[in-house]
């Protein structure tokens, strides 16, 4: 694959004009405005479905998400058509040419999200009329929002590696942040994505260790590899705990109840998120194995090497976040955890209360059961081998996204 | 409503509600038009007539929720502009089956409240309209191309260098990249329209359909029986819950003589095993009839079984009597002994009647049906009858002398009506406290069943049934009241107007 060190402050000689280098331009903070605005906006809308129930088009959570597509595709739109009829020579530079038009790669993914965010709305709409409301979150117009919202998000870390890649030293540093936010805010996505898998009740049974091993190595690794500073993943992990502490924290202070029926349990407050996944433990010892091997925003020598990295990292993450999360559920599951701080133990008005809550889930979704070792080691060492493709894809993105100049 | 299969619970042809009743001190009509699809919205209206209401509130309550915080706080209604005394409000109807909608009125003379059942069912489900088809396709169309420029330029020039022009090999990998994702696009567009596809065989599973019965003409102790079965394998499976009485009887059957509308019945089956029931055959001709079973759930959910019979001279031959329904009847129908037969394993029912003769047209001069002991049933007020338009169908029974008629309660209500539209596409079965079906009501709110204080009122003779017409058409209406101890059934033929 990569036979070269390519240093990425190789190109930042051709940029030229100083209106590109060091400093973040309005549309970039829009944008990464629009991927927290979005993803902040579902998690709470996640939390008025689990409490409140009934919504119209106009709450304030849905209002958040709409922000978040306006924000992206106005101001991407508007770049778009700038550097297209009066784009000086530096933003001509970085830009790419779609039907006509130039714009950085990042705004047409976003202005994509923006617009698979628009056609979600009237098939939404007319799903609800034809078979009844949310019969399933999952739905085919869903799908269309969410990867409306996940496009939006790309594009910001598009945009923000783009910058990051294009600045100097100096200005690499002031870029930082917006890398590790739009990375962050890519994986707060996924976790609300897999939210129904990740409760501390399945963290005992392997299909929850095959998912994560399957989703998140990718992520990690590419944010790893991409970061050009210390600690990139760890950095960015930390980010998406902060922001997902703060939103279980913050919701829960908020009166409400439910407005559906049947209501089976008592809810008298907003119902929060559970407590984030414990993903900086995986991150501090994939940020340790990267940077044995190359310096931040290097790629090894040798291209044998992110083999390497991929076999020992799939194992290094398949066996730190499955162990701090065995102990983890535990503890979630224990008396300890069920409090304002932890918010262990807290459901929505539609889950009938019942001893499920506080047991594993072995024989299946939302069921006690018991525990097999045999069956859970014949099943779960599958984790290594998948966690091995994921950490190599993710080596192979962040390799990408270090050239990414446009 | 184009593309909706229609389908219907407690009645056939309409869902709709229409309940007439007392919330405390205040008399209260209540629609409730539920949705075609669950979760959705029901739209209800309240009219409260007289001033004095400050405020109305709507509460949907499902059959089995906690007696405390199972349920909801109620839901303000609105005035309606232009309409002082209507009021109306939506409500969500999140699952399928019985619920009741609790209506309260606070105003000058105090509190009250009143629960009217619901049957909230999934009727059908809506296909995509051509308009909003086009614009999807379009937009679908502008993604798609999108996701192939995209993945084209992020191969051909977003690592190029700024001021350097794309090489042959950037252009060729960005060809092969296009290539690959409108494969993989493909590919997805195709598993997103198998999953479409599987959660609309899903939904339509989910249609409601009323429970399948077989009806036949059988020998009982040497007289002729209609027989009932439930053939449905729901109910042989013990999906639905056991029935319970409404009325005191577990089945109200409805036997329409058809397409003629000559011959009428409306009888109590019984049952003589876990899913057989059975009835002596009504007074009536041999012929064709519809016959529609209203029944009961445990939960308070109330639906109508459907079917046809044919019923031969033969097999009532052993009666002695083959009546065949005379050539241009006169419209007073011969008097006619309406009590039912005895038969050796059934008990005589004094509340099962049966009426034959021709339907009193209206609009007529007088628009009058003579009843069998010789009394008047006048259909009063507006006979301009449109599809959708609430209106209450308003009769007036006169004695021979006449003078007000002194009704006595029919099975705990003032009067009972039943009306189809000739071709059978609409069935209702109607009291003065509208379409809900009492069973229901006793078993959703035990409290709430209203007191039939027909003989206590001054006879006025007068009946009112809340109703609107789900649809255009001829329709016949049969109406009954008991009199000195005699069911008495009169008919009349309408048309309503689109």
């Amino acid at each position: 694959m990569e036979s070269t060190v390519v240093p990425a402050s190789a190109f930042t000689a051709h940029e030229g004009a100083a209106e590109s280098a060091d400093s973040i331009p309005w549309y970039l903070t829009a944008v990464l405005f629009a991927s927290a605005a979005v993803i902040v906006g579902i998690t709470w809308d996640v939390s008025w479905h689990r409490t409140i129930g009934r919504d119209t088009l106009w709450t304030p959570a849905h209002l958040l998400v709409y922000a978040g597509g306006l924000a992206a595709g106005l101001s991407c739109g508007w770049l778009a058509l700038k550097t297209t009829l009066s784009g000086t020579d530096g933003e001509v530079g970085r830009s790419v040419r779609l039907w006509g038009f130039r714009a950085p790669l990042g705004a047409w993914v976003a202005i994509w999200g923006a617009i698979a965010m628009l056609t979600s709305a009237p098939l939404d709409d007319w799903w609800h009329n034809a078979y009844g409301l949310d019969v399933e979150i999952l739905s085919p117009p869903h799908v269309v929002l969410a990867l409306g919202i996940y496009a939006i998000q790309v594009g910001a870390l598009l945009m923000a590696l783009s910058w990051h890649n294009r600045a100097s030293e100096t200005g690499r540093r002031k870029l930082a942040w917006a890398y590790v936010f739009s990375a962050a805010m890519l994986i707060l996505s996924l976790s609300v994505l897999l939210m129904e898998y990740t409760f501390p009740n399945q963290m005992h049974g392997a299909t929850f260790h095959l998912i994560m091993a399957a989703l998140f190595p990718v992520l990690l690794f590419a944010i790893g590899r991409a970061g050009q500073m210390r600690w990139p993943a760890t950095r960015v992990t930390l980010v998406y705990t902060g922001v997902s502490l703060a939103m279980m924290w913050v919701l829960p202070l908020f009166p409400a109840e439910p407005l559906l029926a049947p209501i089976l349990r008592t809810v008298t407050h907003m119902v929060p998120p559970e407590f984030p996944l414990l993903l900086f433990a995986p991150a501090i010892v994939i940020d340790l194995l990267l940077r044995r091997h190359s310096a931040p925003g290097e790629v090894p020598a040798r291209a044998s090497t992110d083999w390497w990295i991929a076999a020992w990292g799939g194992v290094a993450f398949v066996s730190v976040f499955g162990v701090t999360h065995w102990v983890f559920a535990d503890f979630m599951l224990s008396e300890g955890a069920r409090n304002y701080f932890f918010q262990g133990d807290t459901w929505g008005y539609a889950a009938a209360p019942g001893a499920w809550q506080r047991v594993f889930w072995h024989g299946g979704p939302y069921l006690g059961g018991e525990f097999s070792a045999a069956g859970f080691l014949s099943a779960v060492w599958w984790a290594l081998p998948i966690a091995f493709v994921s950490a190599r894809a993710g080596l192979w993105m962040g390799n990408w996204w270090l050239r990414v100049r446009r | 409503m184009a593309g909706l299969y229609l389908a219907t619970t407690g009645h056939v042809g309409s869902n709709n509600v229409f309940f007439a009743g007392e919330a405390g001190p205040y008399p209260v009509s209540v629609i409730i038009r539920p949705p075609e699809v669950i979760p959705g919205l029901a739209e209800i209206s309240v009219r409260v007539p007289g001033s004095g209401v400050d405020r109305v509130t709507v509460r949907p309550v499902r059959w089995d929720a906690a007696p405390e915080g199972g349920a909801p706080p109620p839901d303000e209604a609105d005035p309606v502009a232009g309409d002082s005394e209507l009021y109306a409000a939506e409500l969500w109807l999140m699952t399928v089956g019985a619920y009741r909608v609790e209506v309260a009125v606070e105003g000058s003379r105090g509190s009250g409240q009143v629960s009217v059942p619901v049957t909230s069912v999934m009727l059908g489900v809506r296909d995509l309209p051509p308009g909003l088809g086009w614009i999807l396709a379009a937009l679908g169309l502008l993604l798609a191309a999108g996701v192939v420029s995209i993945t084209g330029a992020a191969a051909r020039e977003s690592q190029v260098p700024a001021g350097e022009t794309v090489g042959a090999r950037q252009r060729r990998r960005a060809r092969i990249a296009m290539a690959a994702s409108a494969v993989m696009l493909a590919g997805f567009v195709h598993m997103g329209n198998a999953w479409w596809e599987a959660v609309d065989r899903d939904v339509r599973s989910g249609i409601f359909e009323r429970l399948e019965v077989e009806g036949a003409i059988v020998r009982d102790g040497g007289v002729s029986a209609l027989e009932i079965a439930i053939t449905d394998p729901a109910w042989r499976g013990r999906d639905w819950s056991p029935l319970v009485p409404d009325h005191g009887k577990l089945m109200h059957m409805f036997v329409i003589g058809a397409p003629g509308m000559d011959a009428f019945a409306h009888v109590h089956p019984v049952p003589v095993d876990s899913s057989t029931f059975r009835v002596p055959w009504p007074d009536l001709p041999p012929g064709e009839y519809r016959i529609y079973g209203d029944i009961v759930h445990e939960s308070g959910f109330a639906q109508t079984v459907v079917d046809t019979v044919t019923v031969e001279a033969a097999a009532l031959a052993v009666s002695g009597e083959s009546v065949a329904v005379p050539e241009g009847v006169v419209a007073v129908p011969e008097a006619r002994d309406s009590r039912p037969r005895e038969s050796a394993g059934l008990p005589p029912d004094a509340d099962d009647s049966a009426w034959t003769g021709v339907p009193v047209a209206v609009p007529a001069p007088g628009s009058e049906a003579r009843l069998d002991d010789g009394s008047i049933l006048e259909w009063q007020g507006d006979h301009e009858l449109r599809a959708d338009e609430a209106t209450v169908l308003a009769f007036r029974v006169w004695d021979p002398d006449e003078k007000p008629a002194e009704l006595e309660p029919y099975m705990g209500m003032r009067s009972h009506a039943a009306l189809t539209r000739d071709d059978g596409a609409v069935f209702v079965h109607l009291h003065p406290a509208g379409t809900i079906s009492m069973g229901s009501l006793a078993v959703l709110a035990p409290d709430g069943v209203p007191m039939v204080r027909g003989a206590a009122d001054p006879p006025t003779g007068v009946v009112e049934f809340p109703f609107a017409f789900p649809q255009p058409g001829e329709y016949t209406i049969w109406v009954q009241v008991k009199r000195e101890g005699r069911v008495l059934t009169g008919a009349f033929q309408a048309t309503v107007l689109e």
